[in-house]
């Protein structure tokens, strides 16, 4: 499988593109592996953090490429957004996931703030770079037991 | 956004009509229930049974009416889809919240 998807900087965009990348792995046999539902999940989020936070010019479109080698599926997105803060990128990036502490107290528990942290827990490996002017993110999802 | 509402008499049942609820539907389904649960002042349940997909979103909009609803009758979840489940479980938000498996089969149901 190797495809490759442009969507629009438009809120409304994001369940057409989770749902058809949830087709896309039934068709490639992986639809029933229990990651797919991280991979909508963990998708969803990056767009929406896209749109909302980086996003530039609305007519600017984003790029998604999925490819499934063997058993690893990787999902390329690319944008042309400003550039993450520092911290965002970093955050994307160092491999640890800060999920709020459940001893905190009730009206301590964030309302927002969950995307990132939901992206790194749905998927096997996340990372991210500046290059060329573009945003680029690469997440991987191991479907070893679900593909033959 | 489209939700259903059941009365009772210590409690309200809520259950969005969407088959999602994400970036959006939540802001306007968190004001709605949030605004419900100040009028009747009672326990709240959230029945997710039509809602196959959250995002953070949702969650954000789930933790807001939890939060809101602590001072009155606070609030439970059921119906969950799987999907739904793995986003309070990737999150741990389902050792914080009250989550039943559905309505019909809670202690509140047999209360009403």
């Amino acid at each position: 499988m190797n495809i490759r998807l442009a969507i629009q900087q438009d809120r409304t965009q994001i369940p057409v593109v989770s749902k058809t990348v949830r087709n896309l792995c039934a068709l490639a046999e992986a639809g029933d592996h229990p990651a797919v539902k991280n991979i909508e999940l963990a998708i969803v989020e990056l767009l929406t953090n896209i749109i909302d936070y980086t996003s530039k010019e609305p007519d600017a479109e984003i790029e998604l490429h999925c490819r499934l080698d063997s058993d690893i599926l990787t999902v390329k997105v690319a944008d042309s957004g400003r550039p993450l803060s520092s911290e965002l990128a970093v955050a994307y990036s160092d491999g640890t996931i800060n999920m709020p502490s459940i001893d905190q107290s009730v009206d301590s528990l964030p309302e927002s703030g969950w995307g990132i942290q939901l992206i790194k827990a749905a998927c096997d490996h996340v990372s991210y770079k500046r290059k060329n002017q573009r945003n680029n993110y690469k997440l991987a999802f191991d479907l070893s037991e679900a593909v033959t | 956004m489209k939700f259903e509402q059941e009365n009772y008499a210590n409690l309200l049942v809520v259950r969005p009509e969407s088959s999602r609820l994400d970036s959006i539907v939540a802001p306007e389904f968190r004001q709605s229930v949030i605004e419900l649960a100040a009028e009747q002042n009672t326990l709240v349940i959230i029945d997710l049974i039509n809602v196959e997909f959250m995002d953070s979103s949702g969650l954000g909009a789930v933790i807001g009416c939890y939060k809101a609803t602590q001072g009155s009758g606070g609030l439970a979840l059921c119906n969950l889809h799987d999907d739904v489940k793995e986003v309070f479980r990737l999150t741990h938000m389902d050792r914080i919240f009250e989550i039943h498996d559905d309505f019909d089969s809670s202690q509140y149901r047999q209360a009403a």
